[in-house]
């Protein structure tokens, strides 16, 4: 599903090149689920932004679904996004102006799709927020935005999803709720899941697990080695 | 997402976005920029229109045409084919019979349709006469219409010197006719009131049955025009270039006359106070845009990272800023139209009955600049959400670069010229006046920046609020150099108003004080001139002064007579008539000489009588030997606009016949003459003592309340040969058009002030955010609310007096410009407004930050964080 190639992320500050991301290469199977695990610094969101194609990398190629995104400019990586990819953030990026329903919807929308709403209302029953479609996000617990946030990213049905830090501004109780929302709503769909975080516990919850450390990425662990 | 989609999901994020300040502020400055626009320029059309109206009155028509001969029948049809109502007179000068008497007069003859606008007063007997009832017989009413066939209306003076009553005929050449009524004013007041002889108005129809007009008479034809606005502007345009020499156009605002002056500066007014009313409020939206950009840099990374194209989150945008411009404009249009019912009802007692009635097109044009202000100025922002990176929904601090602006800056400029256009009809007004706009704003920028560094270095020396403010400010520098930029262009405006209206008013004011003069009295032989001023004085009335007139034709120019000079019927109307020519050794305090110099006093120079014995008596000392000499040599001062016709200047020689008596005089100097003053004014005056021998009878003018009609006509009585004129008619209507002028002033003013304050207000809201992440964190960390309201009030002192003191600079390098360089007067500092402008912003500033901040204030700090976050 995802395929990377001697990716690198260079930045040049104050005349001194610095090399966030350095060779990384990786390969993401259509269905697994992967943590990127790393202190912080280490390049997590960074190599999260370029496999999602938010970012141009410096050097190195990546793929999704065959698509080659270091041949295409911002928009053709946008599309590539509207077809493929799902996003959930620590901080939710819920619009604060719509309501949990709205929210769900522009993606949908984005896509052109004409029974956008019923779908976002039948995501929001599914993450128990049938009864707060018309509730803002600030009218919202964090833990229920962050389902909004996860009915959001999992209504288009995307082939890869990112989620970066999704139980970060959570406390561990909620966390745990959105964890294993998160989790079975991927086995349901059969989500490629590509998760960046600190939290070990978490991290332990995926298939693999790789390690980044300045820029360096290394395989850890898989769950079938763990097995 | 096809096109449909995509408004239906802008219009929905516009629909929700009204839930954030930003968005409705925006919306708030647009709408309040309609709001003034319509308003104003609904009340301003509507009233400039009867303003239009009623003055036009006066000259008893929209658009006039004099000419000494007949015009091209062409004229006549494109006016009628372009919609136009027209009415002729033929005017002449001829005996009136009657009784064995004969008597000059002025005759104007008229068609049916005489008067097009206004009214003749009349009346159905003499001042002083009584009918049946016990009722005054003089006293004047209005018609609307002109004297029948066989019927004339005339004077009473020529009345009475014929001998004749109503019912009597007069003999006008070989025709008879009727006395139908006693003509008090003519609804065409343009002509001189002063004429010795009386008026007498008939019947165009009557005119070949009287023989006098022959090839060859001295004639004149006079066209009126009314007809709609459009019409009379177009029929204008085509007809100006066709006209010759002898053809004079006028309209009111031409007319010499102080209601066309008062009237045009007081639209002057009306449309500068509108353009600065949207100046104020493009203002506001440049700013509440830059922030309201900012703000949806989340928004624009979200829908990127969720896939939208570049294109799509641009047109979004776009989408949701026409909303805004749609309804800002569209409602903002509404109400102001709404609202100028409002402001007609406020001044309702001073305006007209028949006023003129609203018309679509302020309103449509409202909507359209509005609009266009709100697209052209907050594009450029709007663009920025354009440019930025999906990345931003991981990384915050990613902002992206700014759009040029440069494109949307010279298209906003544009934009702001061509609606300055619309307003003040004057394209070299509308640049200087926006471009220069612009340049002050760019000015104020840096300076505020300047200012604002200035002060932090010697903020040790200031007191504590100030010091405290400073560095408030100084943490936002962008947000604090925009605001005291926009506040400094706020004081400035209303300075600049306060001040052009205080100008207005004081010239206004001196136009038709109290107590000016209401009747003219003329011939006054010099034998009577004392009985006359001594009965005036007796009955305590103020008086003007008495100027002597002696009838004469001006015949030559530097010694070439002025047939050769001018064509026939070309040349000034001043050739083709007897002068009223006086003297006087005092120049008259409203009179201005703008070239050479007043007369020598009499101490100064020779006796002036014996030079002028000296050339009318030896023929041995010429001219030119007086002259060489340094002697007086006839001098005259002239009247500027005459001369200029006559293309003469200080030292140039002019002849007069005076009785038969050729007299020729130098000009000393050029006079500028303040003809609406309701006093005797001349073309020329003599030095005293050059034509004091010749006949000559007195002219003045006094104010005599309108409850003294019965000691007027005992005067009439006992200075039989003296003719009394009655202007109050004239000064009636001239101070009502003055007084609804005023009125409508003063309310625009008011609007104005609002509309800054309420712009004031969204200002100040657009740094509301800010405002309230930093007093979550500082209520978080335990300051209380009163730190918090101490700091909001310092920064606000500061604020209020940075931009008063940039306001007061720029206000007086600008006044000063005007005074010196465009009006010419000397210039001093507007000291009232230093004290004014820093008290003004320093209540308006802390009234409205009041009201911004009581969120910032009454929140809890974790209402505030959610707000925040």
């Amino acid at each position: 599903m995802l395929h990377v190639k001697n990716l690198s992320k260079t930045l040049t500050l104050a005349d001194q090149a610095l090399n966030i991301l350095v060779d990384v290469n990786l390969d993401v199977k259509a269905g697994e689920s992967l943590a990127i695990v790393g202190k912080s610094g280490s390049g997590k969101s960074t190599l999260l932004s370029l496999l999602a194609g938010l970012d141009k990398a410096s050097v190195g190629q990546i793929l999704i679904g065959g698509e080659d995104l270091s041949q295409m400019d911002e928009d053709g990586r946008a599309a590539v996004r509207k077809k493929h990819v799902g996003f959930v953030f620590q901080n939710f990026q819920l619009l604060p102006h719509l309501t949990a329903l709205d929210n769900v919807m522009l993606p949908l929308e984005l896509m052109g799709n004409t029974n956008a709403s019923e779908i976002a209302k039948e995501w929001l029953d599914k993450v128990g927020l049938k009864d707060r479609i018309n509730h803002q996000p600030n009218q919202l617990s964090g833990g229920e935005q962050q389902r909004v946030a996860i009915a959001r990213a999992f209504c288009c049905e995307p082939d890869l999803l990112f989620a970066d830090e999704p139980t970060g501004n959570l406390d561990e109780h909620t966390g745990l709720t959105i964890e294993n929302l998160l989790f079975t709503l991927n086995k349901e769909l059969g989500t490629t899941l590509i998760l960046v975080t600190h939290d070990e516990q978490l991290a332990k919850k995926c298939q693999r697990q790789v390690h980044l450390e300045d820029g360096v990425l290394t395989e850890s662990t898989s769950q079938t080695e763990q097995a | 997402m096809n096109g449909m989609q995509l408004i239906i999901l802008s219009f929905k994020h516009w629909l929700n976005d009204l839930r954030s300040n930003e968005k409705r502020l925006l919306l708030l400055a647009t709408l309040l920029a309609a709001v003034s626009m319509s308003m104003i320029s609904s009340f301003g059309d509507r009233l400039s229109r009867t303003m239009q109206y009623r003055a036009s009155e006066l000259i008893a028509g929209d658009l006039t045409l004099f000419s000494s001969r007949e015009v091209n029948g062409d004229y006549l049809s494109q006016a009628k084919a372009m919609g136009l109502n027209t009415s002729s007179a033929l005017g002449f000068s001829t005996m009136a019979y009657a009784n064995e008497k004969l008597q000059l007069v002025r005759v104007r003859s008229v068609d049916e349709q005489y008067p097009l606008k206004g009214y003749n007063q009349v009346a159905d007997g003499f001042m002083g006469e009584i009918d049946g009832n016990g009722e005054g017989k003089g006293k004047g009413y209005l018609v609307k219409a002109s004297p029948k066939p066989g019927m004339v209306w005339a004077e009473e003076r020529v009345l009475q010197r014929l001998g004749v009553k109503i019912g009597d005929t007069v003999e006008i050449g070989d025709g008879v006719f009727t006395v139908k009524r006693v003509l008090q004013q003519d609804a065409d007041r343009s002509g001189s009131l002063f004429s010795p002889f009386g008026r007498l108005l008939m019947s165009k129809s009557d005119v070949p049955q009287t023989g006098v007009v022959n090839q060859g008479s001295r004639i004149w034809y006079k066209y009126y025009f009314t007809g709609s606005e459009k019409s009379i502007k177009g029929f204008s345009k085509w007809l100006k270039p066709k006209l010759n020499k002898a053809e004079k156009l006028g309209g009111v605002a031409s007319s010499q006359n102080n209601v066309g002056s008062a009237l045009e500066k007081a639209q002057q007014y009306l449309s500068l106070a509108s353009l600065i009313s949207v100046l104020l409020a493009a203002v506001a939206i440049a700013l509440c845009a830059q922030r309201y950009s900012e703000r949806h840099f989340n928004t624009a990374a979200l829908l990127r990272c969720l896939g939208a194209s570049s294109v799509q989150v641009r047109n979004i945008f776009i989408m949701k800023l026409f909303y805004t411009a749609m309804v800002g404009a569209v409602l903002g249009s509404i109400i102001g139209f709404i609202l100028h019912f409002w402001l007609l009802e406020i001044v309702a007692d001073v305006l007209p009955k028949d006023l003129m009635p609203a018309t679509f097109l302020p309103v449509l044009m409202s909507m359209i600049s509005a609009a266009a202000v709100l697209m052209l100025i907050a594009l450029a922002p709007i663009l920025n959400l354009n440019k930025v990176s999906p990345v931003r929904v991981l990384r915050r601090e990613l902002a992206p670069q700014s759009v040029k602006a440069n494109l949307f800056f010279v298209l906003a400029v544009g934009i702001m010229v061509a609606l300055a256009y619309l307003l003040t009809d004057s394209i070299k007004l509308s640049v200087v006046f926006v471009v220069g706009l612009a340049i002050l704003l760019l000015i104020y920028g840096l300076l505020s920046a300047v200012l604002l560094k200035g002060l932090s270095s010697i903020r040790f020396m200031l007191p504590s609020t100030l010091k405290m403010g400073l560095i408030q400010l100084n943490r936002h520098q962008y947000y604090a150099r925009s605001q005291v930029a926009a506040f400094a262009f706020i004081f400035t405006s209303v300075a600049l108003i306060w001040i052009v209206r205080g100008d207005l008013f004081d010239n206004w004011q001196q136009q038709v004080p109290d107590g000016t003069p209401n009747h003219f009295a003329i011939n006054i032989l010099p034998d009577k001139k004392y009985d006359f001023e001594q009965a005036l004085k007796d009955k305590g009335l103020p008086a003007s002064e008495f100027y002597p007139m002696v009838r004469g034709r001006l015949t030559h120019v530097n010694d070439v007579n002025v047939s050769e000079i001018f064509k026939e019927d070309e040349g000034p109307n001043a050739l083709r008539r007897e002068l009223n020519l006086t003297w006087s050794s005092v120049l008259r305090t409203d009179s201005k000489i703008v070239d050479g110099e007043w007369f020598l006093k009499p101490d100064e120079k020779m006796d002036t009588h014996a030079v002028n014995a000296m050339l009318k008596g030896s023929e041995k000392i010429s001219q030119k030997m007086v002259e060489e000499n340094g002697y007086a040599n006839n001098g005259i001062s002239l009247e500027h606009r005459l001369a200029d016709e006559l293309n003469v200047g200080v030292g140039d020689r002019i002849t007069f016949n005076i009785a038969g008596t050729p007299l020729v005089t130098t000009i000393k100097s050029i006079r500028d003459v303040k003809w609406g003053n309701f006093e005797p004014n001349f073309y020329v005056v003599f030095e005293d003592g050059v034509i004091n021998d010749f006949h000559h009878t007195y002219i003045n003018s006094f104010y005599l309340p309108v409850t003294e009609g019965q000691w007027l006509i005992e005067l009439n009585q006992t200075f039989k040969a003296i003719t009394v004129i009655e202007i109050d008619q004239i000064l009636k209507q001239v101070r009502d058009i003055l007084s609804q002028t005023s009125m409508a002033v003063e309310a625009i003013l008011a609007l104005v002030l609002v509309c800054a304050m309420v712009l004031m207000f969204a200002t100040l809201l657009s740094t509301l955010s800010l405002r309230k992440h930093e007093a979550a964190l500082y209520r978080t960390f335990g300051a209380s609310e009163s730190v918090i309201r101490s700091r909001i009030r310092s920064e606000y002192i500061t604020l209020s007096l940075v931009a008063s003191l940039l306001a007061l600079v720029s206000f007086e390098s600008i006044s000063f410009a005007l005074y010196y360089f465009v009006f010419k007067v000397s210039w001093m500092p507007h000291l009232s407004l230093w004290v004014a402008i820093p008290i003004l912003a320093l209540c308006s500033i802390l009234f409205s930050g009041y009201f911004a901040n009581r969120d910032v204030l009454k929140a809890s700090p974790r209402q505030l964080l959610q707000e925040v976050n």
